[in-house]
């Protein structure tokens, strides 16, 4: 991938395309969306005045991350408004130094769309009747089954019932089907148990379930042509006067719109819906609803957003970054390495030989199969699911076993309480490298709760980061870890009654082995103690509790 | 230069901040009270993540494990971390 800029005017013609994005001479901050295809496939929309940057005229835009991968080859890149009665270029480009065309499809050669998220996904546009109709089918299924089973009032959501009230059907460039339900509850926390109830009991029929937030799931729907569709769940809700709708929508609504639900059909599938579906399509789309708009970009109410963020979210920072980055790893050229690093080697050196470990963050693995290696059990654990398919597959490929690979996300308490119940009975030294610059402090106190619960047969936490020092760039991956001060880091083990045993600051490597001139090494341990397992209970207690 | 220069200003009217801030005016003021409302309003939106999962390892996992059977233990938290 060249390191070119994104272009900034058209030289010859409207459109100028090069590996970093597009400039289209005559585009403004107001012009209606705009689709991409590449060789008449819709691959993705965006909304200049949004989206792009207007600078000499017209308006740049880089081509979004994950579009980057594929674009190495020849395609014919047309862009058009959203009826194609306007294409500002239709023409053949090159990208990169491939020479065969581009294929911008998934493994099973399904063709890929980038959603309004920045995501890869498919469009209805590219999706055969058979498949469409699965996906009905599928989220006939979560609608019935969040009803019978969760005990919630769920019905159709966003661009489907948009499609079925507009066009009767799916809608050609969107890409997924979403659900959302009543939730009676109008406290933060009780709204947040019912969606626990919900993914539990999902997850009970065997259903693979992602929390998005406090509010939202996601239901990875198998199709049989091997792929997977996503069906969100999203929750609504009324606190105070106001009615929210994850994510993000707010505002003033009449709930007599909403209930008692009535039913509408989308491509033949009878669905429930809001018993006046308009008013909600208006509440989510403005009263332009019935304009097609495929790049449409609600305003979002700035207070209300920071009202639900307080509320309901802070499980997943940057895991979205995450994912793309893993899922290389394994690939030439890749920035992970393989081998055990410098700091697993000095921790092993002071370890007994069969002590088990926590690999904490292994994002690849490379020390939790390194540790294996050597004789250790090892419990790797990151928050990235990503994580957990590379790990697996480093071990693989090295014959290496006695790896147990659980994701754990330290910003969910509950995977904490688990975590210190497990280890709590099967102790191991908790191994972080490079991970404290990747926490918030909400994850850095659960670190800690954890290590003050499970360390106190005298196993360790030994901690590995990049320290602040003058003039030094930051570690990688930039953006996604950050220099830590070990002093305030000392602060809050301290706090959580630990010890800081052992301290070094040297010049070291990043995540990546790459020099960095501050790293810090740290072995922490916290008192033995009384454990709360051996705590007195005697009926009486066990009887009051 | 430009940035050095920049950079100087920056110093200059953090120390007047902090020195304002330090008197106890700004607190008293009526930005200084309201940004210390928006901050503890934040801490406490925060808490309702809080109660809602330690609600539910209480009534999931640590009323059954009260009941020290270790193999009901054990198969309860494997079937806590099945469904969270």
């Amino acid at each position: 991938m060249t390191q070119t800029a994104v272009p900034t005017r058209a030289t010859a013609g409207r459109v100028a395309i090069n590996d970093a994005g597009l400039f289209v001479k005559g585009l403004g901050g107001d012009s209606p969306a705009v689709l991409v295809h590449f060789d008449d496939q819709h691959i993705w929309s965006f909304t200049p005045g949004v989206d792009g940057l207007q600078r000499n005229g017209g308006t740049s835009i880089a081509w979004p991350e994950v579009l980057r991968p594929f674009l190495d080859g020849t395609t014919r890149v047309r862009l058009s408004n959203l009826d194609g009665s306007e294409v500002y270029g239709d023409d053949e480009h090159r990208f990169g130094s491939g020479q065969d065309r581009i294929r911008f499809v998934d493994r099973t050669g399904h063709p890929y769309a980038i959603d309004k998220m920045g995501h890869l996904t498919r469009s209805f546009e590219s999706t055969s009747d058979e498949l469409k109709r699965e996906i009905l089918e599928g989220t006939q299924t979560v609608i019935r089954e969040l009803h019978d089973r969760c005990g919630v009032e769920a019905f159709l959501g966003y661009g489907a019932l948009l499609g079925a009230v507009r066009e009767g059907g799916m809608i050609a460039h969107d890409t997924d089907t979403d659900v959302c339900y009543f939730s009676r509850h109008t406290v933060p926390a009780d709204i947040i148990r019912e969606t626990f109830h919900i993914e539990r009991e999902l997850k009970r029929i065997g259903w693979n379930v992602l929390r998005m937030s406090g509010g939202d799931l996601k239901v990875l729907w198998p199709l049989s042509d091997g792929g997977m569709c996503h069906i969100d769940i999203f929750s609504a809700f009324v606190i105070g006067d106001l009615f929210y709708v994850l994510g993000n929508r707010s505002g003033h609504f009449d709930l007599a719109d909403l209930l008692p639900l009535g039913t509408i059909e989308l491509d033949g599938h009878e669905f429930p819906a809001p018993r006046n579906p308009e008013a909600l399509l208006v509440y989510w789309y403005g009263p332009s609803w019935r304009v097609p708009d495929p790049a449409f970009n609600p305003v979002e109410d700035r207070h209300a957003m920071k009202r639900l963020d307080g509320w309901l979210r802070g499980f997943r920072q940057g895991m979205g970054a995450w994912t793309p980055l893993l899922r290389g790893a394994r690939q030439r050229g890749s920035k992970f390495l393989t081998e055990g690093s410098d700091f697993a080697a000095w921790v092993h050196g002071q370890i007994g030989a069969r002590d088990a470990v926590l690999d904490l963050g292994p994002a690849n693995g490379r020390d939790s199969v390194w540790f294996a290696a050597q004789g250790h059990r090892v419990r790797s654990s990151d928050y990235s699911r990503r994580s957990a398919v590379e790990v697996r597959a480093l071990a693989r490929s090295k014959g290496v076993e006695g790896v147990n690979v659980r994701q754990v996300i330290l910003n969910e308490t509950r995977h904490v309480f688990h975590l210190i119940a497990v280890l709590s009975r099967h102790p191991h030294h908790i191994y972080a490298r490079q991970l404290v610059g990747c926490l918030d402090s909400a994850a850095r106190e659960n670190l800690f709760r954890l290590g003050a619960s499970v360390l106190r047969g005298g196993q360790s936490m030994w901690l590995e980061f990049a320290v602040p020092h003058p003039g030094a760039r930051a570690p990688e991956p930039a953006g996604l870890v950050r220099r830590v001060d070990p002093a305030e880091l000392t602060e809050e083990i301290e706090r959580a009654g630990g010890r800081v045993e052992h301290l070094e600051v040297a010049p070291g490597v990043d995540m990546f082995d790459n020099p960095d001139p501050a790293v810090a090494r740290m072995r922490v341990t916290w008192p033995t103690g009384p454990r709360a397992d051996k705590a007195d209970t005697s009926a009486d207690e066990k009887e009051s509790v | 230069m430009a940035s050095a220069k920049g950079e100087k200003a920056k110093d200059v009217a953090r120390k007047v901040r902090d020195r304002v801030r330090a008197s106890g005016v700004f607190d008293r003021s009526l930005r200084g009270r309201v940004e210390r409302l928006e901050r503890e309003l934040e801490a406490d939106r925060q808490l309702h993540r809080k109660i809602a999962e330690l609600s539910d390892v209480v009534a999931e996992l640590l009323v059954p494990i009260q009941d020290r059977d270790e193999e009901r233990v054990a198969e309860v938290l494997s079937q806590y971390r099945k469904t969270i």
